[in-house]
Parts: C-alpha cells; structure tokens; sequence
C-alpha cells in the first residue's frame, strides 16, 4: 500500500489519566538515597527493628549491585533526584467521604470508587507513598479473608506472617531494584485468603503517583491458602511530568496446595515513567497461577512476572499486551521455573509497536529436572504498525530433563493489506478495519479480563486506532 | 593463552541464564592446515597477490557468527587464509586436521556473479588421547546472482575442541545455501553469520547434529535482512544423549529498510536422556514495518509410539535411538539436494558410531 494510503493514528488520549493535584502540605522526603533517608523512611513507617535492619542491608546490596547490562538504557533515571517518599496530608481512610476532596476526585475520575460500589469486594487505594483509602465488604471480612494495608499488617497482629513471607520470594540479592524496593518500599496491600475460601468478586488495589520527581515502592503481599480462590486486580496511573518518575513495586505471590489466583493488571503509568516491577509466584501442587497483564503506559518498562511451579501438578497460564508507541521503551514478558513433576504452563504474548514506539517481548522457561511429564507452549505475536517503531523478541527456553515436552513459536508483521481489502470490501473504512484488526489481535488478551478493564483496554487501542487518516 | 569470548548473543538477556556467549581459551599460535579438493570442476584456487583491493577489504570486513572479538584475533596470531573462486559446478574438498594441538584452516571463497556452485567439504580429526583445537573459519562473497550451496560434514575427532565459524556476503538475487551436519567432537562452536545486503538475495542453514558422551555444541546463528525482499530460513535438527549440552541462538534480524522480507526458523530436537541439557534462544529482531518473521521450536522425548513401532519390526531399543538419531541428521540432508553428496553423507552417517562408547 503506498505511502499517501496510509494511515496515520493518534497518541492514545490521557487526559483522564494527566490530572494533577497540588502537592500541597505533603510530606516529601529530599531526593537520593542515603542511609539518613532511609532510616528517615522507616521512622515514619514506624517499622519494627528487624524491618529497620532489613532496610539498611537492602541499601548496602543496593550500593554493592551493578544495573543491568542488557534491556532498555535507564540513564535518564538519577537517583538523586528522586524523591523515594511523598506522604499526602492524609491517614488511610475506610470511606470515600473521610478521604481529601482532591485525591477523592482524583479517584473519582479514575473510577475506582464506581468499580468498588458495583463489581469489587475491597479496594486499597494508594496516593503516592501511602494507602489513602482501604475497604473491603464485609461478607468477605466474614469469610475469614484479610485484606488489609502493609503497615498495618507489619505492625499488627499478623506481623509474624508478613516476616515469614517478606522478600523471600524477591529477595534484595536478586537484583538492584529489587535491592531498592528493600531499602525503601512503602505501601501496597497485604492480603490473607484462608482455607478453601473462594473469594467470587475480586479484590482491587490501585496505584497513583502523582508527586513530580518521586518514586512509589508499594509491596503486595498475597497468600491464597489451601484450596482457595481468588482474582487481584491491580491498575496504576500517573500524570506526565518532564522529569524522571520511577515505579520499583514488588508484588510476591504465595499459593498453596489445590489454590487458584488469577493476578491481572492493567498498567497505564505516564511516559515520564521508569517502570521496574519485580512479580514473582511460588504455586503448590496441584494448584494453578493465572497472570493477565496489559502494559500501555511508562517511558521504560523492565516487567516479567515470575512464577515457579513448585507442586506436582501446578499449572500457570500467562497472558498479556503490551502497546509500545512514542517515546516508550517497554521490554516485558515472562519466566516461568518447572520445579516439579507433571507441572503445565500456557504463554500467550501480544505486542503492538507504532510511532517509534520499541517493544521487547523476553522470556524464558526453564524446565528442572525434577519436572518430568511436564508441558510448556508459548505463543509470542508482534504487530508492527510502521517502520519507525521496532519490536524484537528475545525467548529462552532451559530443559534439564528428557521427559518434558516444550513448544514455542512467534511471529512478527504487519497489518495485512489483504485484510484490509477485505473488511473494507465488505462496507468498512480504512480506519475501522485497521481498528477492528488490533482489536482483533488483541482479543485473547481482553476477554481474559473483567469487563470493566477489557472495555478500558479496548477504549486505550481504539482511541490509539481511531486517528486521522493521513 | 587469552580468554575470547564467542557467539554472543546481540542483544543479551538475562545474564543467570548464562545464554548470552560463551568464552573460549585460545593459544598464542597455531598451524595451519589446508583444504585440498578433488573433482573441482569450477574452482580455482587464488593466490592472495592476485585477489582486488576490494575483494580483500570485504573478506576482512566480513563479520562471522562468532563474532568480532574471535575475528580480530585469529588476525591477530597471523592465521591465513587459502582463497578460492568458484565459478558454477560441483567440487569436494578435505581438511585433515592431522592431530597437532592447535590447527587452523581459513578460507575465503568467492562464488562469481551468475553462477551456481556446490562445495562439499569434509572435515576430519583423527582420535587422541588429549584434546586439541581445530578451528575452521570460511568467510564467503557471494556476488551478483550466483548460488553457492557450502556442505559441511564434520567430525573432528572424539577429543577435539572444535571451532567453525562462517560470514556470509550475499549480494543482489544471491542465494547462499549452508548444509551442516556436526559429529563427535568434545566441545563444538559453531557460528555462522549472513548479511543479506543485495536486494532479493536468500540465505538457508540446515543443521543436523547428534552429540553424545560428555560432549557440548554451541551454537550461534545471526541471519541479517539489510536489502528489500529477502529470504531467509534456519532449520536446526538435532539429537541429544547421555549427558551432552546444547546451546542454540538463531537471530533473525530486519534492519529498517528490508521491506518485503522475510526470515524462519525451526528447531526440533529429540531429548533422548534425562540427563542431558538444552538452551534455545531463538530471537527475531524487527526494525522494519513490512516483513514477516516466524519462529517455532519443538523439544521433546522420543515419542513412546513411535519407539514401540520400532522395536515390534525387531529392532532393539539401542537400534531404535540410533535410527531417531539418524533421522535428525537426515532432515538436515535433505537440503542438500544433490543426490550423490547426499549419498556420501548418509554413507558415513550410516557407518558412524552416533553415540560413541555409550550406545
């Protein structure tokens, strides 16, 4: 198709997401990160000692720990600018009505408190470095299901829970980030699913960072006992500013023996953004881990949910999206460990590029040789929607063991001008066909979510689509 | 001695995979060895007074799959290279490496504008005690219009650590065939780097490999687009026994301006152990709108169907795994073509010992 055919689209439309408050009589934290700082940071938390000492050794492997020698460069990240906590002038409120009329607003658009009143059983909603708001249903609070915020469980009765299972999983030694989120986390929910409780509504956490020049280090803690189910949304935003923001959250995952947790996210953060997540899944047997991840948002991205197959049996199916347009560099993926017999893992990857946008969809599968009978098939698709944008994937795949059978495959191209033709032959124009044909592509990816997010993810591809034609 | 490292992975990934290269300790010095051709219809050996400035100036700039670091220094001890132009027919050539503790055998050939050319070359080492290095490194300038299919069939001796190493140059409407089959050998390096830098030229490898005992093969495979609507392919089949490890990278790498292109790879790799180890790392880098990439691997065990179909017509297991394994190795022969050099291959393939001592 020549040039002048062609058609152009669109940035998506953040307005909704670029809304900012004033950072008024918030506490903020000097930029950098020193051990003052971070002792500063656990004063206010009021951690108890060994939570203290935890963070001094995370600074110390933090200082010790080199950056990554492959991914996307990260030298516009100066962590002496950035400011690794920002209180607002607020505690954590159990009702929207408690919560400052500006962060309720904030929220209000965003449509959290909407969500919470029709399809959610608990929401935690964070505003900069702190929960503002935290609530769940009480016939959920009746099951036996905790859900609480971190503070509160670090300090409180399940203290002893939160010590067993803190960065075990993540531990600050697995790499600087890692090491970073150790000496600063603040934030993030921690949830307790007891024994064959089946939560049927999901449980939602919400990030908004909205001071300039900070950082969000939330921690969410989630331990979904035997023969219990539940599915975690988690989405974030933030409004753009021309200087470095930085997201480093942990999320780590424990699920036991014949439990199920679908973890989904929808991760729109704005293009000012360093997104370096570490999400990891330890699953028993016979249990099963299901990730939905989208990734619209950040300037860089460093994302792969980890999960290891640690019980005979388990299962994990991942499935995610991401859309990587100007100015962003987003590399993301998956890893998933086969650490035990007859364990099963299904991978489906969407990734769309446009507009100089870079893409880098990276995974690896490793299969141990305690894993006999295993299975793993992994699909990786790349959509290219013009040839100033790139998109590499980069797979690697690790068998120690005879016994396991393991398939890959990917491919990469463009939209297909025979497609077109044809949806345009059969009454559409340029423009819907091309919008039906992304939103095809990521079909697999949207009905894996709840309605309410698929429609948010299909309004973020549509309004990217549904530009001038140029 | 000095550490190089070879078959890098561009770009690297995480580095606890230990994927992204592998590092080689290398002598100060080595000898030389040639290759010596018989039925050489077509082939011309040149001195090097008599190749162009240009010609020159490409071979040297001429990257290889093992990669800079490894190219610099085998320039660096003074390795020299015999240089060949083939102008169309079929020709057979030899290198023996005669058991010295480390050989090298470099040649550069240039198949001329259209013409079409099969080289089959047959690389031995004789069986020792103690491991030597073997390196063999072709660089190839395949001009405008010509076909020039390189067949390889490697084994290099139980003991030998062996290095094999191509660059490819394909100019315009050039198709450059790669059919390489690897044997024996304790530790095998393989590379093979192809610049598809005319418009509508093609690249293909096909390899087959069975590695057995206590032997590892590392693999490096870097097909670059950079002209419009090229092609290329890497199909690797292969056997893994006892406890033998693999390491494979396949790139397939558009450049922005390689519109219409389009590249493939496949591996499909039989796990005939428990105890054996296999790394895959097939990438497709993509910097340009209009192409097509796909990649797809296949690891797995003998299908426990199959292997009983086998040994209910009287075959015992032994035999079973060898026909498997063969198998692997016939695949990649197919792309050979030539029926009489696929008759040799298969000839020795047939008479090899796959699984050496541990059968």
């Amino acid at each position: 198709m020549s040039a002048e055919n062609k058609t152009y689209v669109d940035d998506i439309n953040r307005s909704v997401y670029d809304i900012k408050d004033e950072e008024k009589d918030a506490y903020r934290i000097d930029g950098g990160l020193t051990e003052d700082i971070v002792l500063k940071i656990s004063e206010e938390k009021h951690d108890p000692e060994w939570m203290r000492d935890f963070r001094l050794k995370s600074l110390k492997i933090y200082n010790e720990s080199r950056m990554p020698q492959w991914g996307p460069s990260i030298d516009g990240l100066n962590m002496d600018e950035i400011a690794t906590y920002v209180r607002p002038n607020t505690k954590m409120q159990a009702s929207w009505e408690d919560v400052p009329e500006d962060i309720k607003n904030t929220f209000e658009r965003l449509g959290i408190p909407k969500a919470e009143r029709e399809s959610l059983a608990g929401v935690g909603a964070q505003y900069d470095s702190e929960l503002v708001y935290h609530n769940v249903k009480k016939e959920v609070e009746d099951q036996g299901v905790i859900y609480t915020d971190m503070e509160s469980a670090l300090t409180g009765e399940y203290e002893e829970m939160v010590r067993e299972h803190f960065m075990k999983l993540v531990p600050p030694t697995d790499h600087k980030f890692a090491a970073l989120h150790g000496a600063v986390w603040s934030g993030g929910s921690f949830v307790y699913v007891p024994p064959g409780v089946k939560v049927s509504i999901p449980l939602q956490s919400y990030f908004r960072l909205n001071a300039k020049g900070a950082g969000q280090f939330e921690h969410t803690l989630i331990i979904v006992d035997e023969g219990a189910d539940l599915h975690f949304i988690e989405g974030c935003s933030a409004p753009k500013y021309n200087v470095a923001n930085l997201h480093a959250g942990c999320v780590e995952l424990f699920v036991a023996d014949g439990a199920r947790l679908r973890y989904s996210t929808i991760e729109n953060w704005s293009k000012n953004m360093y997104n370096l997540n570490t999400k990891r899944a330890l699953i028993g047997k016979n249990s099963r881990m299901e990730w939905v991840s989208g990734s619209f948002g950040s300037h860089v991205s460093y994302l792969y949910p980890m999960t290891i197959l640690n019980g005979e049996g388990s299962q994990c199916e991942f499935t995610g999206i991401t859309f990587a347009g100007e100015g962003q560099n987003l590399d993301t993926g998956m890893k998933i460990v086969h650490n035990a017999p007859n364990t099963s893992s299904l991978v489906n990857t969407r990734s769309i590029s446009k507009s100089g946008g870079c893409s880098t969809t990276r995974t690896a599968i490793t299969v141990m040789p305690e894993a006999k009978g295993s299975k793993s098939s992994v699909s990786c698709e790349s959509l290219m929607l013009d040839s100033i944008s790139r998109s590499d994937t980069i797979p690697a795949m690790d068998i120690r063991t005879s016994q396991a059978d393991i398939g890959h495959e990917a491919s990469i191209g463009r939209i297909s001008d025979e497609a077109v033709y044809y949806l345009m032959s059969r009454g559409l124009s340029e423009e819907d066909a091309r919008a039906t044909i992304v939103s095809g592509f990521a079909d697999q990816v949207s009905k894996e979510l709840p309605l309410e997010y698929a429609v948010e993810m299909n309004n973020l591809i549509r309004l990217e689509m549904k530009g001038s034609i140029g | 001695m000095a550490d190089i490292k070879v078959n890098s992975l561009i770009p690297p990934t995480w580095n606890r995979l230990k994927v992204n290269d592998i590092t080689l300790q290398m002598p100060d010095r080595m000898d030389r060895c040639d290759i010596s051709f018989e039925n050489k219809d077509g082939i011309k050996a040149c001195a090097e007074e008599s190749i162009t400035t240009e010609t020159r100036k490409v071979f040297e700039d001429l990257q290889t799959g093992a990669g800079a670091e490894f190219d610099g220094y085998v320039k660096s001890i003074g390795c020299r290279s015999s240089y060949i132009e083939v102008s169309g027919g079929k020709a057979e050539g030899k290198v023996s490496f005669d058991g010295s503790e480390a050989e090298s055998c470099m040649i550069g050939i240039e198949a001329k504008s259209n013409t079409e050319s099969l080289i089959y070359i047959d690389i031995s080492g004789a069986d020792l005690q103690s491991d030597t290095l073997k390196v063999l490194q072709i660089k190839s300038i395949v001009r405008k219009g010509s076909k020039l299919k390189i067949v390889e069939l490697s084994h290099p001796g139980d003991n030998a650590i062996y290095i094999n190493d191509l660059g490819v140059l394909c100019e315009e409407d050039a198709r450059f065939e790669l059919v390489r089959i690897s044997l024996g050998g304790s530790s095998n390096t393989e590379s093979m780097y192809c610049e598809l830098a005319g418009n509508r030229s093609h690249a293909s490898a096909d390899i087959g490999y069975v590695m057995s005992g206590e032997r590892n093969l590392d693999q490096n495979y870097l097909i670059r687009h950079i002209g419009k609507e090229t092609t290329c392919s890497i199909a690797s089949h292969g056997a893994l026994r006892d406890r033998a490890q693999k390491t494979f990278r396949g790139s397939i790498d558009f450049i922005t301006g390689c519109s219409g292109s389009q590249g493939e790879e496949n591996e499909d790799i039989l796990l005939m152990d428990d105890t054996v180890g296999n790394k895959t790392v097939p990438l497709i880098l993509c910097g340009e709108e209009d192409v097509a990439g796909a990649h797809g691997a296949s690891i797995g065990r003998p299908d426990e169907e199959q292997l009983y179909y086998i040994t209910a017509r009287g075959t015992d297991i032994a035999g079973a795994y060898r026909m498997l394994a063969k198998a692997k190795i016939d695949s990649a022969c197919m792309a050979i073509e030539n029926e009489e050099i696929m008759e040799k291959v298969s000839a020795f393939v047939e008479n090899y010992d796959l699984f050496g001592t541990e059968a």
